[in-house]
């Protein structure tokens, strides 16, 4: 019997089957076809799971345009450039990336009938921004770092200041646009095919490093781009789509001005002047609020948009005015742009809040080191902070 | 299952990257494991085209059901499972209409409708499906997956849903079997 399993064996090692090139492509195509369609749905259910919490937000207007502001701005936010150093900036710059008006459809996630699309119309540099399912109206005036958000149903008008981070991840969308069609050119390519695209023919490009995933799909006959999906941070995808250059576009859209018939809110919304403060008030808020007395099991983006809408109905429960609402809400936007910048700026943080009571003074619940600190932040359960050693941090 | 811990090590990262949508971790299993693939699914089956097809199925299904798989033991294995899963359930589809069990003296040849694609078999495969097509497929199934994916009987028999003894079994005589055709055609 032994010699006959040591023959089988010797057979089954020598054996060798070779199939020919055409049939690996086949089967890695089909393959990478079937990842490539588990990767968007994947990255929807993320998505639009976080836009469907923001877009049910009952939180006053004024509020849930701030949120709008901070999700808008979520991935897009990048310290230095995402390309690398493999790209040359200074080259020259297409015609079509010059082009002064621009007019495109944004969408967070893979597009599905209940995600919303951002529209936006780029004169020079303002945006008008709408969004598929929200008639709240923004106009971005980047030079002068000022929105101004307008609600067609009760007239009511509200400029917000962007100014510092929140400018720089607006801009940054803009420039996506154009970087990455700038780009395309001097990155390693892979070639993805031809593929009906929005019911059009269209011809796939891709590159990408360890931030940034670029896909661009361009009119086979005109080159030029007709969609880009960006996936940031392997995580967030954004997809622009249904791009337009150089359109004839009524100035008066883009004007900072506040309409005829629109009442400005004497309340302003900051979002831009986000401190730590904000970021402790935004916990005691979740803690007192919505978790009764207990600190969240974990902190992150994703985490607070899941309690936005918890976070306007406790609100409204609370039975204050309209201001005290929207000052609560703008809390824990800013505690929330806060959290965001930590990331972002490489800032070393920690979080052992969870089950933690408010008000135990004993126990830290999060700690981080500010840029450049040699301390560390340690917030306790009282929310109380100290500056510590970075050897005499929790173990 | 013999497989190195880096082996493992390797496979299971491969996993995690594919599960994150990366098509290059995605490509590296595919051309890892391509060729134990199509060896098993060529031996079992007697058919070089019907085994790329069966290969074809197995990294298809794999990325499809990516998101909920568990890499608990070798990916090796696992792999190995699957294309015999999917070659006996080629078996018995053919078996309806004709069986794919033809003469060893057509083995391991192309009846495959899909593009017509160069496939070179060595002689010692030749002589291995040969042989192995005249056993029955349960035999060819569990010497198989014993002495090329190194599957223990225990793993063989759950995987089949047989008893280990019936495993053990149908191992001795296929082995059996093998013996006096290997040695026939030794002597002739």
């Amino acid at each position: 019997m032994k010699s006959a399993e040591d023959k089988v064996k010797a057979l089954i090692n020598e054996a060798n089957i070779e199939t020919g090139s055409g049939s690996d492509e086949r089967t890695l195509a089909d393959a990478l076809s079937e990842l490539e369609k588990m990767r968007q749905k994947r990255l929807t259910r993320s998505q639009q799971n976080i836009w469907r919490i923001i877009m049910k937000n009952p939180i006053t207007k004024l509020a849930a345009a701030a949120v709008v502001v901070a999700a808008v701005f979520i991935g897009v936010h990048f310290i230095g450039n995402p390309f690398g150093t493999t790209v040359t900036f200074a080259q020259v710059i297409k015609p079509i990336l010059n082009a002064r008006t621009v007019v495109l459809d944004f969408i967070a996630g893979k597009e599905e009938e209940s995600g919303p699309v951002i529209h936006d119309i780029i004169v020079g540099n303002k945006i008008r921004r709408t969004l598929s399912n929200m008639e709240t109206i923004m106009i971005i005036d980047l030079d002068n770092a000022r929105m101004l958000t307008l609600d067609p149903k009760t007239k009511g008008a509200a400029y917000i200041d962007i100014q510092g981070p929140l400018q720089e991840g607006t801009k940054n969308l803009l420039e996506f646009v154009r970087k990455t069609i700038t780009n395309l050119k001097d990155l390693p390519v892979q070639k993805l095919g031809q593929q009906d695209i929005d019911g059009r023919k269209a011809i796939g490009f891709r590159e990408s490093n360890p931030n940034v995933e670029l896909t661009i799909w361009a009119d086979p006959q005109t080159a030029k781009p007709i969609r880009i999906e960006l996936l940031l941070a392997q995580k967030s995808l954004y997809i622009l789509k249904n791009i337009e250059f150089d359109v004839q576009i009524d100035e008066s859209l883009v004007s900072m001005e506040v309409p005829a018939g629109y009442t400005l809110s004497k309340t302003e919304i900051n979002l831009r002047d986000f401190t730590e403060q904000d970021f402790i008030e935004g916990l005691r808020i979740w803690a007192k609020y919505l978790l009764d007395g207990s600190f969240p099991e974990s902190i992150s983006v994703e985490d607070y948009l899941k309690l936005t809408p918890l976070v306007g109905e406790k609100i409204s429960q609370l039975n204050v005015s309209d201001e005290e609402g929207t000052r609560l809400g703008m809390t824990f936007g800013r505690g929330m742009i806060f959290f965001q910048q930590l990331d972002p700026y490489g800032i070393d943080w920690h979080y052992a809040g969870s089950g933690v009571k408010l008000g135990d003074a004993n126990t830290p619940i999060f700690w981080y080191r500010p840029k450049d600190s040699k301390t560390y932040r340690v917030i306790y359960g009282d929310l109380t902070v100290k500056d510590v050693k970075p050897e005499d941090l929790p173990k | 299952m013999q497989n190195s811990g880096l082996d493992n090590m390797e496979d299971k990262l491969l996993v995690f990257r594919c599960k994150r949508g990366s098509r290059d971790a995605l490509a590296r299993i595919y051309q890892k494991y391509k060729r134990d693939l199509l060896l098993l699914a060529a031996a079992l089956l007697n058919d070089s085209g019907i085994a790329e097809d069966v290969v074809h199925d197995v990294f298809v299904r794999f990325v499809e059901n990516i998101q909920n798989f568990r890499l608990t033991g070798s990916l090796k294995g696992y792999l190995l499972t699957c294309a015999a899963n999917c070659a006996r359930n080629r078996n018995r589809a053919a078996a309806g209409r004709a069986s794919i069990e033809v003469s060893p003296e057509e083995p391991a040849s192309s009846t495959s409708d899909g593009p017509a694609e160069v496939i070179v078999c060595n002689e010692q495969l030749r002589q291995l499906s040969a042989a192995m097509a005249q056993l029955p497929y349960e035999q060819r199934e569990v010497v198989m997956l014993h002495l090329h994916a190194a599957m223990t009987f225990d793993t063989i028999a759950e995987s089949q849903g047989i008893s280990v003894n019936t495993a053990k079994s149908r191992y001795r005589y296929g082995l059996g079997k093998l013996r006096l055709i290997l040695n026939h055609e030794a002597n002739k």
